[in-house]
Order: structure tokens, then C-alpha cells, then sequence
């Protein structure tokens, strides 16, 4: 019972492996690279568990990476919380955002869901660019990493944040795995393939949309916190709907409803991204490019079709059992 | 074991359940049947929550039901299976079982266990599976069953959710005769604490399976009463049987 997906841990040590190996003997300007990777992960994974799983395609979840970002600007620095309590604050407000959100949103479905996701983050993308306390759409620096000095570790130094971050970046990912491994994962399967037939089960479907809508929020909101720990700078950039539109590239790309599809289309897209840069500015145009090409020969992201693959080879020499 | 009363729906002018009563006793195996169009599935439809009625109240076992949402409904003791196959087709028959049980014991509200390791979850399925005569396909994806064995899942869904009250809408639609014999073995087999009231449009199912039959016609009904008196009805020849009295 449950697919057994045994490529999903190899392929995941080894990319986070490989991301590990990278923050360890990369120099200044790679490291930025590999942070970015560790955060982006966070914040697609949460895409995926709405969309790849719960069925909830949103269009707008970089909003609650901006509450995450926010209020971790908020009471560090003007409030003048430790910085750990404020990160944790963050995460909560996340939650307590995605289920007011999350019960507004989930009343409309389809297009409707994609357009009113995206009208409310661009509502708070809105409020931070004209927030004065902000300092508006110039963004606001000067914010303080978490300092755990007294535990002998510097955040502070580039190298060791890259190495939290990642830590992060798998934890999360471990939260994740859990989650879609559980009954409450597999009734959220159950909605999106037939929403219908699960509540004729008896099943309150919004109820679990808000959930899940609730946990995305939450790690979204950790994703935003981390991103103001690495740039130490607030700016309405961080909600905007062209980051909502990367991650849901990165995760259909990569394999949406897979874990490992979502860290597989954020290296792609970063390391991609960064390459092209270096030879021309118009890196979005070779970008979009590579990904249609994706999308037209791997319409079920590229670990999708390399779970297709290998199981139509294991069904071939009869290493599994058929389906039918 | 369920009271319908005065129960009205209109799309528009057109009015597909009018004024709609009848009871259904504890234990009952009861058949609605009618031309097409008479308004069969609708009325399933508004006893489910599918759809909300104009007028009239519906009653499970003495609790007015009328304003519940379907998962209500169901929590109250009221399931279905549908007319046209209704399934989770990614999933295997087994997975499809224990993820309409966790549903049912609220296991599915659990997020710090395993699904694919629950030996609770996977006993329960693999006796609802047993119990339609899926055992040997246990590991099959939905979509890649036979026509008839969808339609045993379909069944085995609706007894997952541990009604008192099961509505079957057509189990036997589009089955080969030998398959609709199997249906009607597993249905027969059904235990008496399970009220079943049943759509139907083989009439030798329904002579053979209810104990009373209420016809429909243009959403009101018709007739009511033991399958002698249907089959010798003058009205329902006239109307359901096209035959002149």
C-alpha cells in the first residue's frame, strides 16, 4: 500500500549531498548560490504540498514568504526581539495567515483559486512597497542574522549560514516527507484526484484544504525568514508574483507531487540561471526556452518522467510487480 | 429509517422532484425505479447533499437532515455509490479502501503516522475488499480494473464509509449479465442492519432484490407498494412498461 518511490532518498542525498559539498569548498561568489538553492527549497516544497498534492494550484504564495520576511524585520528590529524569537513568530504568523487565507481561498476552485491567491499576495505585495515604516519599495537594511555565538557557531560567516541553511533546507524536506506519508497526506491525494468522491466518503474537504494551506504558509513564512537572515535586507521584492510564478516553474519543471521534483527544478533553475547570466543578459529568454522543451517532452516534470522510466524498466524485466 | 417529506426541486421552470414522500424502514431493501427523466438520481442527489432541495425535509433515523452538508450526511449514517463510477483511479484498490476508512475512523486527520504501514487501515481494506470479491485485485490502480470490478469498488467504497442507510444508484448499469448475477450476490449478501434503498433499471434485479418498489414519474410518486402489486399495476405498464393497461 503507497507507491514506493526508491529513488526518491538516493536521488535527495545525493543533491543535498552535492549542495553540502558545494557550501564547503565554494568560494564567496558560489556560495551565495548554494544559500539561495537552500532557501528556494523550502519555499518550493511548500508549492508542491499545495499543488503536487493537495491539488491547490496558488498563484500567489511568495505573499506569505513576504509575512515570513516582514515579520521577522518587524520585531528584530523594531520591536526588538532576539532574532530567534522573531523567526519563530514568523512561522507562526505564517500558519495563523494561511488559515484565515486558506478558509478565504478555498470557498473558489480552479481559475478562480489560481486568480484570488494571486489578487491577495499582491495585496501585501501592495502594503510593503507603500509602508513607510518599511522604507517603501526601497526596502529596508541593516537586519541581524540569528547569533549563535554562544553555541560557537557564527552566522555570520557566509560558509556557516550556507551549511544552516541547507540543514534547514533538508529538515524541512524531512517535515515534508512525514507529512505526504500519513493518512492526512493520503486524503489530501484523495482531494485532488477525486474531491467529489472523498467528501461522499464523509470527508470535510475544505477542512484539509485549510491544513494544508495552513503547513504551506508556515514553511513559506521560514523560507521568507531565511531569505531576510541571508540578504539582512527587507524589500517588497520578496511577495511579489514573478517569485509565486518561479516556484510554480521550478516545481512543475522539476515533477510536482514528487519531493524530489521541487529540489531538482530549483537547482536546475538557479545553476541554469546563473550560468546563462554570465554570457547574456537575456538569461529569461534561454530560461523559458529550456523550460518549454521540458515541458513538452517530460509533462510530469523531469523526476516524473524518471519515476516512469524506471518503473516501466523494473516492469520490463520483471524486477516489479505488474499493475494490472 | 429515512422520512422524506414534501421534498421539491425545480431547475428553473422545470420541476424534477415534486412533492416527493415516503419512508424506508429499518432494514429495508427497497428499490426506486421510473422512466428516464423521472427524476431518480436527482432525489439521490438531494438525499445526499448533492444537491439542496426548494422544499421538504428529509429524516435519518429521526434526525432532520435537510440543512446537513454531504460529509454530514454521511457522518450521520448515510452513504451512496454512483451511477457512473466514481474512484480514485491513481490509486490501488486497497489504497482507495483504507483511504475511505481512514476517512471514516478519522485516522485520516493523522499526520505523524504512517499510511502505507497502518496494519489497522490495510485489515479493514482487505476485508472490504473480500467482502465484493476484489481480494485477488488488491493491488491493481483502479483504472486498470474491468468495467465490473469498478463497479464492485464503487460498492465497497459506499460500505466503507459504514452506513445505515446505503443508496445505490444502478449497480448493475452496463454490467454483462454474469456480472450483474455477482452484483446481485453481493448485494444480497449485504447484512440486515444495512437499510438500502436502490436505483435500478433491470427489472429482474429489482423484482428479485426489493421488497417494495415506489415508482416515479415526472418527479412524483407514482405508486408504492410489494413488487406483485407493481407488476400488476395498469399504471405503471401504461407508463414504464409502454403497454396499454
Amino acid at each position: 500500500m503507497g507507491s514506493r518511490d526508491r529513488l526518491a532518498l538516493p536521488v535527495l542525498a545525493l543533491l543535498f549531498g552535492g549542495l553540502f559539498a558545494a557550501a564547503l569548498v565554494s568560494g564567496a561568489y558560489s556560495l551565495t548560490i548554494v544559500t539561495e538553492i537552500a532557501i528556494f527549497v523550502v519555499f518550493a516544497l511548500s508549492v508542491d504540498f499545495l499543488v503536487g498534492y493537495a491539488g491547490l494550484v496558488t498563484f500567489g504564495h511568495a505573499g506569505f514568504m513576504g509575512v515570513g520576511a516582514y515579520a521577522v524585520a518587524y520585531f528584530s528590529h523594531f520591536a526588538g526581539w532576539p532574532v530567534g524569537w522573531a523567526i519563530a513568530m514568523a512561522v507562526a504568523l505564517g500558519a495563523v495567515a494561511g488559515i484565515a487565507i486558506g478558509w478565504l481561498v478555498t470557498r473558489v476552485s480552479g481559475v478562480f483559486f489560481i486568480m484570488v491567491t494571486l489578487a491577495v499576495s499582491m495585496m501585501f505585495w501592495a502594503w510593503a512597497s507603500k509602508s513607510p515604516k518599511f522604507h517603501r519599495d526601497d526596502g529596508l537594511g541593516g537586519m541581524k542574522r540569528l547569533d549563535l555565538r554562544q553555541f560557537g557557531i557564527d552566522l555570520n560567516d557566509e560558509r556557516v549560514f550556507a551549511i544552516a541553511c541547507i540543514l534547514v533546507a533538508v529538515a524541512v524536506t524531512g517535515v515534508f516527507w512525514w507529512l505526504v506519508r500519513s493518512p492526512f497526506g493520503q486524503t489530501l491525494r484523495a482531494i485532488k484526484q477525486n474531491e467529489n468522491r472523498i467528501r461522499a466518503q464523509g470527508c470535510a474537504v475544505q477542512r484539509y484544504k485549510i491544513a494544508a494551506f495552513a503547513i504551506a504558509s508556515a514553511a513559506a513564512a521560514l523560507a521568507g525568514a531565511l531569505h531576510l537572515q541571508n540578504t539582512k535586507f527587507v524589500h517588497p521584492e520578496v511577495a511579489h508574483w514573478i517569485k509565486s510564478g518561479e516556484s510554480l516553474i521550478v516545481v512543475i519543471v522539476g515533477g510536482a507531487g514528487t519531493l524530489v521534483g521541487p529540489v531538482i527544478g530549483t537547482f536546475l533553475f538557479f545553476l541554469f540561471h546563473r550560468i546563462v547570466e554570465s554570457f547574456t543578459a537575456n538569461w529569461q529568454i534561454w530560461m523559458g526556452l529550456l523550460f518549454i522543451t521540458i515541458v513538452l517532452l517530460a509533462p510530469e516534470g523531469i523526476y516524473g518522467r524518471l519515476l516512469a522510466l524506471t518503473r516501466r524498466r523494473m516492469r520490463e524485466t520483471g524486477g516489479g510487480k505488474p499493475d494490472a | 429509517m429515512l422520512e422524506v417529506g414534501g421534498l421539491r426541486k425545480a431547475f428553473g421552470s422545470l420541476v424534477v422532484t415534486d412533492g416527493v414522500s415516503f419512508t424506508v424502514e429499518r432494514g429495508a431493501r427497497e428499490a426506486l425505479i421510473g422512466p428516464n427523466g423521472a427524476g431518480k438520481t436527482t432525489l439521490f442527489n438531494l438525499l445526499s447533499g448533492e444537491l439542496k432541495p426548494d422544499a421538504g425535509s428529509i429524516r435519518l433515523a429521526g434526525r432532520d437532515i435537510t440543512g446537513l452538508s454531504p460529509d454530514r450526511r454521511v457522518k450521520a449514517g448515510l452513504a451512496r455509490s454512483f451511477q457512473r463510477n466514481n474512484l480514485f483511479l491513481d490509486m490501488t484498490v486497497i489504497e482507495n479502501l483504507a483511504t475511505a476508512v481512514a476517512v471514516r475512523t478519522g485516522e485520516s486527520r493523522a499526520f505523524w503516522r504512517s499510511f502505507a504501514g497502518s496494519k489497522g487501515l490495510k485489515a479493514r481494506a482487505d476485508a472490504l475488499a473480500e467482502s465484493v470479491g476484489l481480494a485477488d485485485r488488491r493491488d491493481a490502480l483502479a483504472r486498470h480494473l474491468s468495467y465490473g470490478s469498478q463497479r464492485q469498488l464503487e460498492i465497497a467504497l459506499a460500505l466503507a464509509a459504514e452506513p445505515q442507510l446505503l443508496l445505490l444508484d444502478e449497480p448493475t448499469a452496463g454490467m454483462s449479465p454474469e456480472e450483474t448475477r455477482s452484483m446481485q450476490r453481493l448485494i444480497a449478501g449485504l447484512p440486515r442492519t444495512l437499510t438500502l434503498l436502490l436505483i435500478e433499471h433491470d427489472m429482474d434485479v429489482v423484482f428479485e432484490m426489493a421488497e417494495r418498489i415506489t415508482v416515479l414519474d415526472y418527479g412524483r410518486v407514482l405508486i408504492q407498494g410489494p413488487p406483485a402489486t407493481i407488476r400488476g399495476s395498469a399504471i405503471v405498464k401504461q407508463i414504464y412498461f409502454g403497454e396499454a393497461g
